[in-house]
């Protein structure tokens, strides 16, 4: 029993961090229709902001490591805001030239952007592709449990994960339910051509949309980065795709949805590793065979709405 | 509901014969008890108000939805429940109210789809590319230049369907569904967006089409003018309920059909 | 010309009269249904033009072979040169997938992966070193009549399951979970039962399985032995090879009919990802398989494909696929890709057509696979990667949806482009990304739009008539 509630926090916590990427996804894809590739990559970027800013700024030196709230408070923060300029950029270069044409080409664009944030992260002038060790030390005291109930040991790294996660989403709802922009967000999720009569900027709502999910999608990378320190160009290859099948698992362009899946995989994941011999070995199946299920099953997803087409 | 059922009741019936059909959505009935019956070279109406059910009445004959109660035959076969692919094969050919072109095929080749079923071509002879292959292939492109030829649609035989003006795309639509050989034809609102020279161009068509192609035509129309002129009967739903079934003069004068649509009794 | 009367007249309603001379009938509907005449030359000269070319290029290809593998032109070029062939066969395959049939695959890399494994093996264990045909036909036979009868078996079940839809809508569902409700408790327990139920049953099957498969392969294998020593010794590794390329490709084909039934139902972008996620699900599989070699792979594989091969298989996969999308067949193909609906409405089998798309081109990725494990020797699971698929996708995407030229110029250009760039390698895959981009950004509709190099037969046949015909109309209008 107890070994299976110390899989259970760690599964919530892995699919906390898929959440946050997932969200990202489900709502671009909501307002575009598009599967924004890079997506994943601008989670790596968070990381691997945060760690660059760490040395930039001092907090990291190869004999010491500054331990502090508000240094990381710091690194974290500059990760956000590049991330969030990182997504407006390239929606608005990449993407938006794009918006009339068939979705095909903004996919392929997308998959060439993610090249190439991984092929340039691992340049070396930029990162180079071995991974380093992100900074764990730099959030105090996260290296002592919260707290341990006899075989129980609950980290404060997950602590901190959940915590975070749960924060997050209550802000986003808020965002998404109670304020204009995010009426905008629906309304253009629902229908875009009507929004635009409506009068909504459409462009500026998707560029909103974009920087939502890159800021979400850096806090992931930074929560990641503590969680497992190795930071490296493609870390953001495996996760983002476990994200991308979470949403669509929870029915694409649905938030909660999302965030369900999300769940719903990390905790098949760590059980599946925990409790199966050779579990590791299928640990990245696991995501994929839940797809395939859920497309047999119901395509539109757990929570999706069957559109049907009208003749 | 009011006027006479048709002439020939279902043991003697027509070619095709809709017997009582109805569809619900969930708890919403979409079309209740609608019957007709029609034979080639008959040219039918069904009008109503908008939401009246009649292009679900198209859908349920052309096997787009399944009636949730009744039947439909086709020369004594009941056809409800297939699918439309099959419905098309029993010779029950339509148009759509948005039209539904093969946009990025050239016109010929939109209107030799049509032909695509009645000369199986077999895979191992395409690859091979038997004597019998072209055989088939130069057969088929003559039978689509006369089709298109008949529908003035010749010169443009090259041209993508995109790039048709409004009533040509109308046309090749028409083409394309009397390309597939049907005993049966079904016109969505063919008039939709047409200004009042096109509209008269498409009825002299639609009548040139039965007298031609001996085809029956069942016909979705708002314009009345349209309707009451080139149709020889006429069925009126709304709400899903037949409310009236006669010739364009008793239809006119129906108080029923006159509610419908103005929305208040007529003293 | 004549001139227009003002009122309309879009039609005579007399009606142009059959061009043929035929009278037009009165029972109008006869004039659709009655095949027109046979155009005047015979069906035989066409057929021999379109066959003709086919054997020519053959030779010519087999000509140049020397040149390649010549001293001068060097291994390094010779195996650009492979390896362009190698991706002309992906690219046009997945060309009657993505581009003519309009089913967005992602997961082609796991149809060549399958055809690959599935010559590597046979030809490893199997053929004694291209020396044993017939063995390697049985090989092929035996596996077929084994995975058959697993198909039928899981069908059966599957089928059972959709039929207890009959009482309840619930009941598939609830069904599914239960079972893998039972297998996780089961495997969870595993260490401390020992034969738990689900467990049981998944392995006796699968011993099931390899037990028939060894006693087929037992029973057959030196009659095969005997008949490949009754046959030439010269014509023995060319038939071992042509086995090879084509056992594999069917069971790359038997794949895609697995993969592309389910994916009728799926739209867009996902059936894109459900396509790579069956890939990965292959590739996930194969990487634990041990006979299959693990993740460390198949090496050894004798090599076997050389220039005039390869390219023999790229000349005839490029005109097996040109000629099913230039016909009635790949007509309706499009078609269904335009409007589903609307080709439903027209009596075109949508099912029928999307699965032959499919199937066929995974026929061909197996058999690019199959090729390329013939060439490389070794072959590894990480190679088959979403990646490769990936790779496959852009080069139809670059080349124009929908044009086979379009896609065998854009496998020559981004097979070359790499080995182009090596001087300044490690900028390689930045300009490689950006060259994606910016393609897209610039050119979207690919290399040549959609159209092809060299003109299709296309056009109305009997043009002069045309015109006569429609003198006749204006003439029969105006008096």
């Amino acid at each position: 029993m107890q070994y299976f509630l110390q899989q259970f926090i760690n599964g919530l916590s892995v699919g906390s961090i898929y959440a946050l990427i997932a969200v990202g996804y489900t709502m671009v894809y909501g307002v575009l229709q598009l599967i924004n590739f890079a997506h994943g990559d601008i989670f790596m970027v968070g990381a691997v902001v945060a760690l660059v800013a760490a040395r930039m700024f001092g907090f990291v030196t190869p004999g010491h490591t500054t331990e502090s709230w508000m240094a990381f408070s710091l690194i974290a923060f500059t990760s956000i805001l590049v991330c969030g300029a990182m997504g407006f950029t390239i929606e608005r270069f990449a993407y938006r030239p794009l918006r009339d044409r068939p979705r095909i080409n903004s996919l392929i664009t997308a998959i060439g952007i993610s090249l190439l944030l991984e092929f340039g992260g691992q340049h070396r002038a930029v990162f180079g592709p071995t991974p380093q060790p992100f900074p764990v030390g730099m959030v105090p005291g996260i290296r002592q449990p919260l707290f341990s109930y006899g075989d129980i040991y609950v980290s404060r790294v997950d602590a901190l994960i959940l915590g975070v996660t749960v924060l997050l989403m209550v802000g986003l709802s808020y965002v998404v339910l109670k304020t204009k922009p995010g009426l905008a967000l629906r309304a253009v999720s629902y229908r875009f051509d009507t929004a635009a009569l409506m009068g909504v900027n459409i462009d500026r709502t998707i560029s909103f949309t974009f920087v939502l999910g890159s800021v979400l999608a850096a806090i992931a990378g930074v929560l990641f980065a503590i969680k497992y320190p190795k930071v490296e160009p493609l870390m953001g290859l495996l996760p983002g795709i476990k994200a991308f099948i979470a949403a669509v698992f929870g029915g694409i362009g649905n938030i909660g949805g999302a965030v369900a899946g999300a769940m719903i995989i990390g905790l098949v994941e760590v059980m599946v590793v925990g409790y199966v011999e050779n579990g590791s070995q299928y640990r990245d199946a696991i995501a994929f065979v839940l797809l395939i299920a859920i497309l047999l099953i119901k395509p539109s997803g757990l929570f999706g709405k069957h559109v049907v087409e009208k003749v | 509901m009011s006027d006479a059922a048709p002439a020939k009741t279902a043991a003697g019936g027509k070619l095709l014969v809709i017997d009582r059909v109805s569809r619900n959505f969930g708890g919403l009935a979409a079309v209740t008890d609608f019957s007709l019956q029609l034979d080639p070279g008959e040219l039918v109406g069904l009008i109503g108000p908008n939401g009246a059910g009649k292009t679900t009445c198209f859908n349920l004959i052309t096997g787009v939805y399944c009636p949730s109660a009744g039947e439909i035959r086709m020369a004594g076969r009941r056809i409800d429940g297939l699918p439309p692919v099959k419905i098309n094969h029993a010779g029950i050919a339509r148009t759509f109210q948005n039209i539904r072109l093969f946009q990025n095929l050239t016109v010929l080749d939109n209107v030799l789809v049509g032909f695509n079923r009645s000369a199986e071509h077999g895979l191992v002879r395409t690859i091979l590319r038997t004597p019998k292959f072209s055989r088939e292939r130069g057969a088929a492109e003559n039978r689509g230049m006369d089709l298109l030829r008949t529908l003035r649609l010749d010169e443009k035989a090259a041209l993508v369907a995109k790039n048709l003006p409004y009533g040509d795309q109308r046309r090749l639509e028409i083409a394309r569904a009397l390309a597939t050989a049907p005993k049966i034809l079904l016109l969505d609102e063919p008039a939709a967006g047409m200004n009042p020279q096109e509209k008269a161009e498409l009825m002299e068509l639609i009548r040139f089409i039965r007298d031609r192609f001996g085809v029956g035509i069942l016909l979705i129309e708002h314009d009345m003018k349209l309707v009451m002129s080139v149709c020889e009967r006429i069925t009126v739903l709304d709400h899903g309920e037949t409310i009236a079934v006669g010739t364009p003069q008793e239809v006119q004068c129906n108080p029923d059909v006159i509610e419908a649509y103005l929305g208040e009794p007529v003293a | 010309m004549s001139s227009r009367k003002s009122e309309p007249d879009i039609l005579d309603s007399r009606g142009p009269s059959d061009t043929r001379g035929a009278p037009a009938s009165r029972d109008g509907a006869d004039t659709l249904r009655t095949a027109a005449p046979a155009p005047a030359s015979s069906g035989w000269a066409d057929t021999l033009k379109a066959n003709a070319p086919l054997p020519l290029a053959v030779l010519g290809v087999a000509l140049l072979m020397p040149l390649v593998d010549s001293r001068w032109f060097g291994a390094y070029n010779a195996r650009i040169v492979m390896l362009v062939g190698i991706n002309i066969v992906l690219a046009v395959s997945l060309q009657l997938i993505n581009g003519f049939s309009g089913q967005f695959s992602l997961g082609h890399a796991g149809f060549m992966m399958v055809g690959a494994y599935l010559a590597a093996y046979p030809a490893r264990e199997i053929s004694n070193r291209m020396t044993d045909p017939a063995s390697t036909l049985w090989f092929y036979l035996s596996l077929a009549f084994v995975s058959a009868v697993t198909a039928a078996v899981v069908l059966g079940i599957f089928l059972l399951v959709r039929q207890s839809r009959r009482l309840h809508e619930a009941v598939p569902t609830l069904l599914l979970v239960a079972m893998a409700v039972w297998v996780v408790a089961d495997l969870s327990q595993g260490s401390r039962h020992e034969n738990p139920p689900a467990v049981f049953v998944w392995s006796k099957g699968i011993v099931a399985v390899q037990r028939a498969f060894a006693w087929l392969m037992e029973h057959g294998g030196p009659a095969a032995v005997n008949i490949s020593a009754a046959l030439p010794a010269a014509a023995r590794a060319p038939v071992t090879f042509v086995i090879l390329i084509l056992g594999a490709g069917t069971f790359a084909a038997a794949t895609g009919l697995i993969v592309g039934l389910p994916a009728l139902r799926l739209r867009g972008d996902y059936l894109a990802i459900a396509t790579l996620g069956l890939a990965e699900i292959i590739r996930i599989l194969i990487q634990n398989s041990q006979p299959l070699g693990g993740a460390l792979g198949i090496t050894g594989i004798p090599k076997y494909t050389n220039f005039a091969w390869l390219y023999g298989a790229a000349i005839i996969t490029t005109a097996v696929v040109w000629r099913i999308a230039y016909s009635a067949k790949g007509r309706a193909i499009m078609a269904v890709r335009e409007d589903e609906v609307a080709a439903a409405a027209c009596g075109i089998d949508t099912t029928h057509h999307k699965v032959l798309a499919f199937v066929t081109g995974a026929f061909f990725g197996g058999v690019a696979g199959a090729l390329f494990a013939l060439y490389e020797r070794s072959i590894t699971p990480g190679y088959f990667s979403i990646a490769k698929s990936i790779e496959i996708v852009v080069m139809v995407t670059l080349g124009g949806l929908g044009s086979i030229s379009g896609a065998i110029l854009a496998a020559i250009l981004l097979t070359l482009l790499p080995e182009l760039l090596r001087p300044i390698a490690e900028y390689r895959m930045i300009i490689y990304s950006l060259l994606l981009v910016f393609m897209m950004l610039l050119r979207p509709q690919g290399l040549l739009g959609g159209r092809e190099l060299w003109p299709r037969r296309r056009g109305p046949r009997p043009r002069a008539a045309a015109t006569q015909d429609r003198d006749d109309l204006e003439t029969a209008v105006v008096s």
